[in-house]
């Protein structure tokens, strides 16, 4: 491995100690080897290696071909270009996160080179001076940083894909959908729409009870095409599966207001006890706005309107409109 | 004597116009009875309905609540249902206020005149406006 250099193990100005792991077992390649360092601009790419029966849990490095003004190492040539670190006494979980986000943060970048500056030519911002070797090997210097930035930055927005591929896979499983009903496996028509309400049956039951037994249309559609990703829902295929609920026996209900707000509701859910708690809540306080009544409960304000507007059809409560906005009032009349 | 206001006039919602019918019925009477009290108490004939606004019949400055010009000219037409309001122009914008009614005062004063003199005998004319005393 001829990427080392010597060191004396202490740290150097422009230097902080990351991380500190012991029984870590270095490989030239699948060679075993000693005490050395590697500048972390050297890495392209590094990826971890789990442990076997008698082997360790290792880590992989890529590297840089070695560039030719560094100072002398344990080997001048080496037909690897990787090293691996061996975890003899584990560890390398915090080792690996620790060195990824080293290669993400680079802060080798912003301190300053521990070159000597030739006199009389200072690098201008951003663009070197081609003046004869020193430029020329400036330079490729540059060039060099500018693939090793584009290499990593690749592998950077892989990992992130990766992430968010697995984050998503595991969302759609919570919501319950392995598979999501589409136009493709059930055709478009009645039989969608069927299949869809039963869908829809299942999955909304836990959202609802979390958000006391009523949902606005509008966050159910949010909250499946959300859950879906692909093959998204129209308006007017949920609109038709939710008016299938009754017909299907399914526990759910769409409903509309005279104000044309469109919810699914619960079943099971009762007008009564809303009605009741509604008056409970006004009573308690004297008056309230839809807003306040809304942050009370935890609900979206269009829903407790809703809720504040049926208990005033029903006579339990009375409104004070006024410059300051809508207030209900228990009913004293 | 100062005048008594209901409870209703220190109710804000009483100054807004209940979408509720039932509710509405109740707003409504509790104002007739809140207009024709409070007229009888200031021996007020007659009503001009924008100045009415800022009577402050129609305008509790302590809750800072005030009827609508709207409102009120229901409130008007409750009471002229009820036979204790009439238009004195077409364009309403002015009223007589009868506190009490046409026929209660023809009662009043036929028990009156009967206990004045034992003789009285009660003539209608046109609107059944009129008493003939003998």
């Amino acid at each position: 491995m001829d990427r080392f250099v010597w060191t004396n193990g202490l740290l150097e100005m422009n230097e902080t100690l990351v991380i500190q792991q012991r029984g870590v077992r270095l490989y030239d390649g699948d060679d075993k080897e000693c005490c050395i360092c590697i500048p972390l601009s050297q890495v392209i790419f590094f990826e971890e290696q789990a442990a076997g029966i008698g082997k360790s849990a290792k880590i992989v490095i890529h590297l840089h071909p070695a560039p030719e003004n560094k100072e002398p190492g344990p080997y001048q040539h080496s037909k690897y270009s990787y090293i691996k670190l061996s975890f003899k006494e584990h560890g390398q979980i915090e080792f690996f996160r620790r060195l990824t986000e080293e290669m993400t943060q680079k802060r080798w970048e912003n301190t300053p080179v521990s070159q000597p500056i030739p006199t009389g030519i200072g690098p201008k911002a951003g663009r070197t001076r081609a003046v004869g070797i020193v430029g020329i090997e400036r330079k490729l210097e540059e060039k060099r940083k500018e693939t090793d930035k584009n290499i990593s930055e690749a592998f950077e927005d892989l990992s992130k894909l990766m992430e968010k591929t697995i984050r998503f896979k595991s969302y759609l499983l919570s919501m319950g959908i392995a598979n999501p009903v589409t136009r493709e496996t059930h055709g478009s028509g009645t039989q969608y729409h069927i299949q869809l309400a039963k869908q829809l049956g299942d999955m909304l039951q836990a959202p609802l009870e979390e958000r006391g037994g009523m949902m606005a249309l509008t966050e159910v559609y949010c909250l499946v095409n959300r859950a879906r990703g692909m093959e998204l829902l129209s308006p007017e295929d949920l609109v038709n599966a939710c008016k299938m609920f009754e017909s299907l026996k399914l526990p759910l209900r769409l409903r509309v207001f005279d104000s044309g707000v469109m919810v699914v509701q619960l079943q099971s859910h009762s007008e009564e006890e809303m009605i009741a708690s509604a008056l409970d809540n006004v009573s308690d306080k004297g008056s309230l706005t839809a807003e306040e009544f809304a942050k009370l409960l935890g609900l979206s304000v269009l829903l407790a309107k809703e809720r504040l507007l049926l208990a005033e059809k029903m006579g339990h409560l009375c409104r004070d409109d006024s410059v300051e906005g809508l207030r209900f009032y228990p009913n004293r009349f | 004597m100062s005048f008594e206001w209901p409870w209703q006039y220190n109710f804000p919602p009483f100054f807004t116009l209940q979408p509720n019918v039932d509710t509405r019925q109740k707003q409504l009477a509790a104002w007739c009875s809140l207009v024709l009290s409070y007229c009888r108490h200031r021996k007020l004939y007659t009503l001009d309905v924008l100045e009415a606004q800022e009577s402050p019949v129609f305008n509790n400055k302590k809750i800072e609540r005030k009827l609508s010009v709207e409102a009120i000219q229901v409130v008007f037409e409750e009471l002229r249902k009820k036979g204790n309001l009439e238009w004195l122009d077409k364009n309403k914008s002015r009223c007589l206020i009868m506190w009490r009614r046409p026929e209660e005062w023809g009662k009043l004063i036929y028990q009156w005149a009967l206990q004045a003199d034992g003789k009285a005998e009660m003539i209608t004319m046109d609107d059944g406006k009129g008493v003939k005393f003998f």
